[in-house]
């Protein structure tokens, strides 16, 4: 049943992405898949929380995920899109294939493409043993994080702290008490359990184990699987088709070989998945500007995984508030009617999400801790140089321990743009936002220490390191982007 | 001439980056050798033995107790330390859920005392059994129900 709960939202996630991209939007299966499946998530989260506060029962709620999916099916029939418009399946599903293939063509020819794929691959590698090299070293480390991963989580089966005390309990109270969790939210502790937390992870986890109708551990284990793992093959996939396959299997080893990383996928914390969304959000929005005439379904995805970054974290929703400030960074190079347009789309995709992310705030969860100790001694506190002075050192100090790498990867970051230069031709207007969203988010994060009502070394101590994890697959993503590279049309042969 | 040249040391780079991958990839590798090598001995030591799950085991009879959500004051261990207090609430409120378990200033009419180290309460000098509250049940574990 779990399988089965995963799976629908994957090919929920799968459906709305093949409709939503186009043939030459250049894309690949790889990159289908590892998008395919958080966006699902995050969907059936918000559909879940959504039907479940309209009291609606459980079966119900399911029905109206599978006529979802059944309605998307029918919607890419109509549009003449299959799945084999992804390069890298072309091989194996050729155009208009959700047809049944003919009794002449059968398994024999299916298997034909299959080897013709692998045949084609296969070549591509022998003849650049260096992307060959990259490529084994890549599969060596997903297969051995794969285990980090899962020894990690039998022996640690319920996660770490924020998993126990957070998002695993309040799934509990969403799968026990269907109906009365929102009253049970209310009446919480907010210092200790936080239930003003967004529940995109809690309602996903609650919604497996009522089709489990148990409290299975493997619930969130999965979910923290997925969340990791496709943001690794995401983050490869996207620099793969914006630069080459060979930068792309080294933004995925990055990612791999951080020590860390895996810790913070096993623990079943939601950085990770709020760290997706982001990421998702940024490469969404260079896809849809990487041509002359903007592609508004992208940037509705776009503003969808931007709302779901905030319906999983509250960090999110500084996320959302940095993006809408990073994109006036292009009235220098675009016209205002021309931005506005793709605010606009921006918004409308965010929107739904944020209806139900105001809705929960409002009526349901408790004020933020955060938030609700603001006053008069905030001003004291933005007045206070010390605070200042403890913020920058932990800054600097996780430049030397970010990731618990063996010896400090940041000079290879800062060697490669030495090296190579930035480039400012391709994809300037995604890059130039992008790169103003990560430090404006920085300084959000700075300035929210700032202000905190928590004991600042605590609060630091417990949290600096999560949230420069949140952001660091898209700090990969805009470094890889801007760092020069060979002509265009050899990179597009590669990805090809 | 100038582009082989670039080649090269382009590939000699990437190799060396290659190489820094292996180094902190083997790093991580070392550390769980042992469980890679005996992963079938390692998930039956490991699975459901460790602290929080064995810690859910004293909770299992205590649920039967609350068929419907109710909500409960929480008393612990006397001087108890902030990090393992919280610990032992969290985990009442983790395994008791969605009984809503508070340990504000206000008494409710159930009362869930968690004695993990302790174990039994003392009637002579228990503030709540002087005051009109008596043990529905005490499970034998340190957890113990009071009602009025």
């Amino acid at each position: 049943m779990l399988i089965f709960s995963i799976l629908l939202s994957f090919f929920l996630g799968l459906l709305f992405c093949i409709l939503v991209f186009e043939k030459n939007d250049n894309t690949n299966f790889r990159f289908l898949i590892n998008l395919s499946l958080p966006l699902g998530i995050g969907i059936s989260s918000v559909i879940f929380i959504s039907l479940n506060l309209l009291k609606l029962p459980f079966f119900l709620i399911s029905l109206v995920e599978i006529g979802l999916i059944i309605f998307l099916a029918f919607k890419i029939k109509k549009s003449n899109k299959t799945i084999g418009q992804f390069s890298g399946l072309k091989h194996i599903i050729p155009e208009l294939q959700l047809q049944k293939p003919s009794p002449k063509t059968g398994s024999n020819s299916i298997a034909k493409r299959l080897r013709n794929s692998f045949n084609c691959w296969g070549e591509e590698l022998l003849k650049n043993p260096i992307l060959l090299l990259f490529t084994v070293i890549y599969f060596y480390a997903w297969l051995m994080d794969s285990g980090i991963f899962y020894f990690d989580s039998i022996k640690e089966s319920h996660g770490l702290w924020d998993a126990f005390n957070y998002w695993n309990l309040k799934a509990k109270f969403i799968s026990l008490a269907p109906f009365d969790w929102p009253h049970l939210f209310h009446q919480m502790v907010s210092d200790d359990f936080h239930p003003d937390y967004p529940l995109l992870q809690t309602g996903y986890i609650a919604r497996c184990w009522l089709y489990l109708k148990n409290e299975s551990v493997w619930a969130p284990i999965v979910v923290s699987f997925a969340f990791t793992f496709c943001t690794i093959g995401f983050l490869a996939t996207s620099v793969s088709i914006f630069t080459n396959k060979t930068k792309g299997l080294i933004a995925g080893l990055i990612l791999l070989a951080t020590p860390f990383y895996m810790t913070m996928g096993d623990s079943q914390y939601a950085d990770n998945t709020v760290g997706f969304f982001y990421l998702a959000t940024v490469v969404l929005l260079t896809f849809a500007r990487r041509e002359a005439s903007i592609k508004p379904q992208l940037l509705i995805v776009a503003g969808i995984t931007a709302g779901l970054s905030a319906w999983s974290k509250n960090e999110g929703l500084l996320f959302i508030a940095c993006l809408f400030c990073s994109q006036f960074s292009l009235l220098f190079f675009k016209n205002y009617r021309e931005l506005l347009t793709e605010l606009k789309y921006l918004l409308l995709g965010m929107l739904p999400i944020l209806f139900l992310i105001a809705y929960y705030k409002i009526s349901i969860a408790p004020p933020n801790d955060i938030v609700s100790a603001q006053g008069a001694e905030t001003f004291i506190k933005l007045t206070d140089y010390s605070r200042y002075e403890t913020v920058c050192k932990w800054y600097f100090e996780q430049f030397t321990t970010f990731g618990k790498w063996v010896i400090n990867p940041w000079w290879l970051f800062l060697f490669g743009i030495i090296y190579k230069g930035i480039n400012l031709k391709e994809n300037r207007d995604s890059l130039l936002s992008a790169f103003i969203l990560f430090l404006l988010m920085l300084l959000g994060f700075f300035f929210i220490y700032i202000i905190t009502p928590l004991p600042l070394e605590f609060h630091l101590s417990t949290s600096i390191h999560r949230l420069f994890f949140q952001l660091f697959p898209t700090f990969i993503f805009i470094y890889f982007l801007g760092v020069k590279q060979k002509t265009l049309k050899q990179n597009h042969n590669l990805v090809k | 001439m100038k582009e082989p040249i670039i080649k090269i040391a382009n590939n000699i780079l990437l190799i060396a980056l290659l190489c820094f991958f292996v180094w902190q990839l083997y790093a991580s590798f070392i550390k769980y050798e042992d469980k890679f090598e005996n992963p079938v001995i390692v998930t039956k030591q490991d699975y459901g033995n460790d602290f929080i799950t064995q810690y859910g085991n004293r909770f299992v009879e205590i649920k039967k107790l609350f068929p419907k959500p109710t909500n409960l004051t929480y008393i612990g261990e006397n001087n108890e330390d902030f990090a393992s207090g919280a610990l032992h609430y969290i985990l009442t409120q983790y395994y008791l859920s969605p009984n809503l378990i508070l340990r504000n200033q206000i008494v409710r009419d159930t009362i869930i005392y968690n004695l993990y180290n302790s174990k039994q309460i003392t009637p002579s000098t228990n503030f709540h059994l002087k005051n009109g509250w008596h043990i529905v049940k005490d499970f034998n574990n340190g957890l113990i129900v009071l009602a009025k």
